[in-house]
């Protein structure tokens, strides 16, 4: 009986001695797991400028970037989207690609090995999610169907739906025009001649594309030619093209084209030959203020002269709006 | 039987030579912008910079036509100095009717030179200048705007390849209205507003803001915090900057 009170006393005594140590050893035990992600896994329309963060249960110790991986789908197939930097931000790891995520595209942030040492462990699971970067026209939104602005107001705040507004690329645009005609009462005359230069930046700008139009019809149209050499600007192009004998009263359709023979930029411009002159000289410049920038429906409505700017200077078409999830 | 035979080898050369046909007809037609006019029996005066060949002075190479390519009837005359051939019609124009005046490309130089190009001038009646109101307030006409043009036509003598060209001569200033419809339409976060302008309106603002240029002659302005009732006063340019006429819309 003594000897059963012993053991008794014994297991209780140990029982007092582990139990702490068990109960810690519970809560170390608590797996690495990711808490949540923004963007959402399968989330649409999400913006292109968005941070892409995955938040762990606990404080993140090291990286292991090797192990991260960020892919952007093209034509059903997944290709590598390099990514700039990864860094850790207490709970949270901040994926920063090279260069910013494009319009209606499907991407992939995927952990394949021992990525993130965190405080209570190394997460080492498989990881795969996408979201798409999905958009919805500003026109149609504004213009065509306000009832679809509407019912997104019920669903999301101002501040999380994001207008942006398309780079520009073209800089300036100028024409010389002569008249069909002579320059002097006794010279002989010779065809209209008309000069078009196209100034643009240099980046993504691989083709610069004519048309003259009249009546919506295309009178004459052509590839204007890089000029190179001296008269090249630094992170600069400048495009030439003439043509012969069109009218007095014309159209320009200025397009610019990158390598993959996308519109990025477009600009029509009215030319009208100047009475009692042979040549005609015009020349415009353009300055964005908003082009390639993103803005919240909260900043747009707040500031009446910034709303007025993006109306201004983009097309309404080619604003893009999306939406940012909380 | 000698006559078919020579039908025949008429046929047969010109199956072999088709460019004998060819000719004038397979000129490039240059259309030059069209012009209004308000005088309903407007003479035009075509200016050459050689005496032309006075066999090519003919009715079918010197033409006015209707938009149902009917020909108005017109007479020819030609300058003392050979150079200049005047066309007048022998009725008035008609209101609303877009005329074509053709010089076609079979007039020769003295020196048997063509032309190289049939020549079309589109044309009609309009309205007189209306006076507008510019910047300054004050009050201008319309005067400047395109019309005339003395373009002559060159050929090279011997040079079968002459580049020649004929263009019109008139003395009648066009214009009319430079702002022709100003629309506003009301959204539920902005106000639009298009202005359909003539030709000769390149630029149009309303206070600072620039109206966009979708083509056609139309111009575009999307302007938040209008007010209902608001007035905004728009301007259209000419192309070196002068206001051609103003207009006050109210907004919806």
């Amino acid at each position: 009986m003594k000897k059963l009170k012993g053991i008794g006393v014994a297991f209780i005594l140990l029982l007092s001695i582990l139990m702490p140590a068990l109960n810690q050893s519970v809560s170390a035990a608590a797996a690495p797991r990711i808490d949540h992600t923004s963007p959402a896994a399968n989330e649409q329309n999400v913006p292109i400028d968005t941070d892409i963060r995955i938040y762990f249960n606990s404080d993140i110790r090291g990286i292991s970037s090797q192990y991260i991986k960020l892919f952007e789908k093209s034509n059903g197939t997944y290709y590598d989207f390099p990514i700039k930097t990864v860094k850790k931000d207490g709970e949270a790891l901040h994926i920063l690609p090279e260069k910013s995520l494009g319009f209606n595209k499907e991407y992939m942030v995927q952990f394949n090995g021992p990525a993130v040492d965190l405080l209570n462990g190394t997460y080492n699971q498989h990881l795969s999610y996408t979201f798409q970067t999905n958009y919805i026209d500003f026109y149609e939104l504004m213009v065509v169907n306000e009832g679809r602005l509407m019912n997104m107001l019920d669903t999301y705040a101002p501040r999380q739906i994001k207008a942006f507004a398309p780079k520009r690329y073209i800089n300036e645009i100028s024409v010389i025009h002569k008249k069909t005609g002579s320059l002097k009462g006794d010279q002989a005359s010779f065809n209209g001649i008309t000069n078009i230069d196209i100034n643009t930046k240099s980046e993504d700008v691989v083709n610069v594309h004519v048309d003259i139009m009249k009546d919506g019809k295309s009178l004459q149209k052509g590839y204007a030619s890089k000029v190179t050499g001296t008269k090249a600007s630094k992170n600069q192009f400048t495009f030439d093209i003439g043509f012969s004998n069109i009218p007095d009263f014309y159209d320009v359709r200025v397009t610019v084209l990158n390598n993959a023979q996308q519109t990025i930029d477009s600009k029509i411009i009215k030319f009208a030959a100047e009475d009692g002159k042979a040549i005609t000289s015009f020349k415009e410049s353009y300055k964005y203020k908003t082009a390639g920038n993103g803005y919240t429906f909260h900043e747009l409505l707040s500031k009446e002269s910034l709303f007025a700017d993006l109306l201004a200077e983009s097309m309404m078409q080619d604003i893009k709006v999306q939406v940012e999830d909380r | 039987m000698k006559k078919l035979a020579i039908l025949f080898m008429m046929v047969g050369i010109l199956i072999v030579f088709p460019g004998v046909l060819q000719g004038q007809a397979s000129l490039k037609e240059l259309t030059l912008s069209e012009r209004t006019i308000q005088d309903p029996m407007k003479s035009w005066t075509i200016t050459f910079t050689q005496p032309i060949n006075k066999g090519t002075l003919k009715k079918q190479n010197f033409l006015i036509k209707d938009d149902k390519k009917r020909q108005v009837k017109a007479k020819l005359s030609l300058s003392k100095d050979e150079k200049k051939v005047t066309i007048t019609p022998e009725s008035p124009y008609k209101k609303g009717v877009t005329y074509y005046l053709y010089i076609k490309g079979n007039v020769k130089s003295g020196s048997n030179a063509f032309l190289n190009e049939h020549t079309v001038l589109p044309f009609k009646i309009g309205a007189v200048p209306k006076e507008s109101k510019n910047s300054s307030g004050k009050t201008t006409t319309n005067d400047k705007q395109p019309a005339s043009s003395s373009g002559k036509t060159a050929s090279s003598g011997s040079d079968s390849k002459s580049s020649s060209n004929a263009s019109t001569s008139t003395s009648s200033k066009t214009p009319g209205k430079n702002l022709v419809k100003v629309q506003t339409k009301k959204h539920s976060h902005f106000d639009e507003i298009s202005v359909q302008v003539s030709d000769y309106v390149t630029k149009v603002k309303a206070g600072s803001n620039e109206f966009e240029y979708k083509g056609n002659n139309l111009f575009v302005l999307y302007q938040p915090g209008l007010k209902s009732g608001e007035k905004i006063t728009v301007k259209g340019y000419s192309m070196s900057g002068k206001v051609l006429e103003t207009k006050e819309v109210v907004i919806p």
